[in-house]
C-alpha cells in the first residue's frame, strides 16, 4: 500500500455519510437514460482501462481538457446523486483528480516525480472518511473544502506525500467551485445498475420538461432536481447553481 | 493560449439542448488563435474579458452564415437562443429579451412550464415566472418524491432565500436551513452556526411575509411557520448536536486568553454560556445535565484554583455515569504552556463526558489544542479505567 495510506489509515474516523457523485452532461445522459447504466470508458489517464469515474460527495467536473480550454460539458452538466454502496466497487480511490494530477496541475505543492499511485488509499468504503478525518475533520468541512490547518504530526523530511497533499489542499484557492484538485476520486472497473443506487439527479432546468424524464428518474428510486441554467452560459455560476442544489440536498438528508 | 485573444468573430452555436426555445453558446473564430473554437469569458461587470478556446461534442455545432458579428474585450456579450427547431437569434441580451418575451405566451410554450418559467425570469417577467412554476410544480407526478422536493426545497426554499435577502437589505448572508412539513406546518430548522440576530431577522421575514409561501403549503389557507434552531428528532438524546456545538463553541470562548479590552475572560465566559442557556427554549428533562455542565463549567473556569477545578468535576462525572475522574500524579516536565495546556484538556474532558459524542483528542483538536499536545492528551490522559487528568506540582491559577 501507499506511503501516504500508511499515514492515513491510522485514523480514527466514525462512519461516512456523503453518497457518491457523477457529472456527466445531457449528451451522455441520453446514452445513460437508455441503459439505465453508468458504463465504463476508456481512460486517457489510466491508458488501456475502461474506468468509471466518481467523486467522494463534491460536485466536482472534468472541466479542461487542456490548460486554457473548456468542455461543453461544463457548461451544461447532469450531476448523478448515487448511493456509496459503490465504494465496495472501487479499483481506485485516489485523494485528487488523478487527471489533474496527470497534466500537472498541481504540481507545485506536488514533486514532479511523484506518482499518483503514491496517493492511492486501500479499497475500503471507509478510506475516504479516513481521509476526510485527518485532513479536513469532518464531511461538512471536506464538502465545503475547508481543510484543517493542522494535521497529526508528521516527519516532513519523510513523509513528502502526506507533506505535498496537505500544502495543495492549503495552495490553491479551494474554493467550492476550484475544488477539482482535491476532491476525493472513486474508481470502479464495473457499471453501475441506476436503479437502486441512484438517489437523485440534479439537471437544467428546462429538460424536467421533456415527457417522460422525471417518471424516468423516479422509476430507478431517484428524485429529480432542476438547476437553473445561465443564459450565458458562465462555468463557475453554473457550478456554483448545482454546488448549491447538492448542498440544500444534503441539509435535507441531514448529512450537512 | 500564448497571447490573450482581444477580439473574435461569430462563427455558429453549440447546441447543448435538443430542443428549441432554449439558450445555445456562441462560438467565435479569431485570427490570433487559427484552428481554435472560442467562447466568451463574462467578468463580473457583465462584459466581455476575454476568450477561451472550447471543446464539444461532435454535432453540436451549428454554424451560422451570418457571422459579420464580432465581439472584443469590454464589449457586452453576445446570447444565442433557438427561436425555432435549428433556428438562432444571437443578440446583446437587450435583444434577446424583447425576442423572449414574445415567445412566453406562445403556444410553443404550452407543456413546458419548466423552460416557461426560466425564460421568464431572464424577461424580468416574475409575475409569468411564478405562474409557470405552480404549473410545473403540478406537471410532476403527484405522488413522486421529486414534486414534494421541488415544491418545498426548491420553491419554498428559493422563496425564503429571497425574501431574507430582501427583508435583510443584503447586509445578513441568507443562512443555512432545513426545511420540512410536518401536519400543514412549514418547518424551517436554521444551522447551529447561525447567530442570534440573524435568526431574528428571518423569525420576522418569516412573520411579516408568510402570507407570500401560502401557495407552496400542501394544506392551503392553515398553516403556520416555526421556526427551530435544534433538530427534534434528537431531543431524546439528553444532548442535542446544536447544544454540543453551542457547547464548544462557549469552551472555545472561555479559552480564550485574556484581553486588556473592556471584557475579562470570565465575562466572557460568563456571557458565552448564559447567551447559550439564554437562547435555549425551555429545558426538557434530557438537558439537566446539560445545563449542569454549563454551570459547572462555568464555576470551574472561573476562580477555582486547579486542584478545586479537579473536585469540582466529579458530580459532572457522577451525573454522566463515566468512568472515574481522578488527578494523577504525572510528574514529568511539559513542552506545553502549562495552564492553558491543563485548561484545554479539562476542557476537553469535560465535554466528553458531558456527551458531547466525540472523543477526548477530538474535541481537543476542535478546541485549537496543537497536535502535539493532543497525542500526549490521547497517550497520558486515558487509562483502562477512565480519563486521568494529570496534576503537575507547577500549576498555578
Amino acid at each position: 500500500m501507499s506511503r501516504f495510506w500508511e499515514y492515513v489509515k491510522e485514523a480514527n474516523a466514525p462512519s461516512g455519510q456523503l453518497p457518491l457523485v457523477h457529472s456527466t452532461d445531457l449528451f451522455f445522459f441520453r446514452e445513460i437514460r437508455a441503459s439505465a447504466r453508468l458504463v465504463p470508458a476508456e481512460c486517457a489517464v489510466y491508458k488501456g482501462e475502461k474506468l468509471l469515474y466518481f467523486f467522494y460527495g463534491r460536485p466536482s467536473y472534468r472541466a479542461h481538457a487542456k490548460l486554457s480550454t473548456v468542455t461543453a460539458t461544463a457548461l451544461l452538466p447532469v450531476c448523478l446523486i448515487l448511493s456509496r454502496s459503490i465504494l465496495s466497487q472501487a479499483v481506485r480511490i485516489v485523494p485528487f483528480d488523478t487527471g489533474a494530477f496527470a497534466r500537472k496541475r498541481m504540481h507545485p505543492p506536488m514533486h514532479d516525480e511523484m506518482t499518483k499511485e503514491a496517493f492511492e488509499l486501500a479499497l475500503s468504503p471507509d478510506a475516504p472518511t479516513k481521509l476526510v478525518k485527518l485532513f479536513y475533520g469532518n464531511e461538512g468541512q471536506y464538502f465545503h473544502a475547508k481543510p484543517q490547518p493542522e494535521i497529526p504530526t508528521y516527519d516532513e523530511f519523510e513523509e513528502l506525500e502526506v507533506d505535498s497533499y496537505f500544502r495543495l489542499l492549503h495552495h490553491r484557492s479551494n474554493s467550492p467551485f476550484d475544488d477539482r484538485v482535491s476532491a476525493i476520486e472513486v474508481q470502479t472497473r464495473s457499471s453501475v445498475s441506476l436503479p437502486g443506487a441512484i438517489e437523485a439527479a440534479i439537471l437544467p432546468k428546462p429538460y424536467l420538461d421533456k415527457p417522460g424524464i422525471v417518471t424516468q428518474i423516479e422509476s430507478w428510486g431517484a428524485t429529480a432536481i432542476p438547476y437553473h441554467v445561465q443564459e450565458e452560459f458562465i462555468p463557475r455560476e453554473i457550478q456554483g447553481a448545482i454546488f448549491t442544489r447538492l448542498t440544500d440536498y444534503l441539509i435535507d438528508k441531514k448529512i450537512l | 493560449m500564448d497571447q490573450p485573444v482581444s477580439k473574435a468573430q461569430l462563427s455558429g452555436v453549440i447546441r447543448l439542448f435538443d430542443t428549441d426555445l432554449t439558450f445555445a453558446i456562441p462560438v467565435f473564430k479569431s485570427a490570433q488563435l487559427t484552428g481554435e473554437n472560442l467562447i466568451q469569458i463574462i467578468g463580473e461587470n457583465g462584459t466581455v474579458t476575454g476568450f477561451l478556446a472550447i471543446n464539444f461534442h461532435e454535432g453540436s455545432f451549428c454554424p451560422l452564415s451570418d457571422t459579420a458579428t464580432a465581439r472584443a474585450i469590454g464589449n457586452a456579450p453576445l446570447l444565442a437562443f433557438e427561436h425555432t427547431p435549428g433556428g438562432f437569434l444571437v443578440g446583446e441580451a437587450k435583444d434577446v429579451i424583447s425576442w423572449v418575451r414574445e415567445k412566453l405566451t406562445s403556444d410553443a410554450m404550452v407543456g413546458r412550464p419548466f423552460t416557461r418559467s426560466a425564460l421568464a425570469n431572464f424577461c424580468g417577467e416574475f409575475g409569468v415566472a411564478e405562474v409557470a412554476e405552480m404549473q410545473a410544480l403540478d406537471s410532476l407526478p403527484p405522488h413522486g418524491p421529486s414534486r414534494s422536493y421541488y415544491r418545498l426545497n426548491i420553491l419554498a426554499r428559493d422563496k425564503i432565500r429571497n425574501l431574507f435577502e430582501e427583508y435583510a437589505n443584503g447586509e445578513f448572508p441568507v443562512p443555512q436551513f432545513r426545511i420540512f412539513e410536518e401536519d400543514g406546518v412549514l418547518r424551517i430548522e436554521l444551522s447551529s452556526g447561525t447567530d442570534a440576530r440573524t435568526a431574528q431577522l428571518m423569525k420576522s421575514c418569516l412573520k411579516n411575509r408568510a402570507d407570500e409561501l401560502a401557495s407552496l403549503i400542501s394544506t392551503t389557507g392553515n398553516f403556520s411557520i416555526s421556526i427551530t434552531d435544534k433538530p427534534p428528532t434528537a431531543a431524546v438524546a439528553g444532548a442535542y448536536k446544536w447544544e454540543r456545538r453551542r457547547l464548544l463553541l462557549a469552551a472555545r470562548r472561555l479559552l480564550l486568553p485574556r484581553k486588556k479590552g473592556d471584557i475579562t475572560p470570565e465575562e466572557l465566559v460568563e456571557k458565552a454560556i448564559r447567551k447559550t442557556l439564554a437562547a435555549k427554549p425551555p429545558l426538557p428533562k434530557g438537558n439537566k445535565f446539560f445545563k449542569q455542565v454549563c454551570d459547572n463549567m462555568l464555576q470551574i473556569y472561573t476562580g477555582y484554583h486547579p486542584h478545586r477545578r479537579l473536585r469540582q468535576l466529579q458530580p459532572v462525572q457522577s451525573e454522566s455515569g463515566a468512568a472515574a475522574i481522578k488527578p494523577a500524579s504525572t510528574k514529568e516536565g511539559w513542552p506545553f504552556q502549562w495552564p492553558a495546556f491543563m485548561s484545554h484538556k479539562m476542557t476537553a474532558q469535560v465535554l466528553h463526558f458531558a456527551g458531547v459524542g466525540m472523543d477526548v483528542g477530538d474535541i481537543a483538536k476542535t478546541l485549537g489544542v496543537p497536535a502535539q499536545a493532543v497525542d500526549v492528551i490521547l497517550k497520558r490522559g486515558t487509562s483502562p479505567d477512565g480519563i486521568v487528568l494529570a496534576r503537575h506540582g507547577r500549576n498555578k491559577p
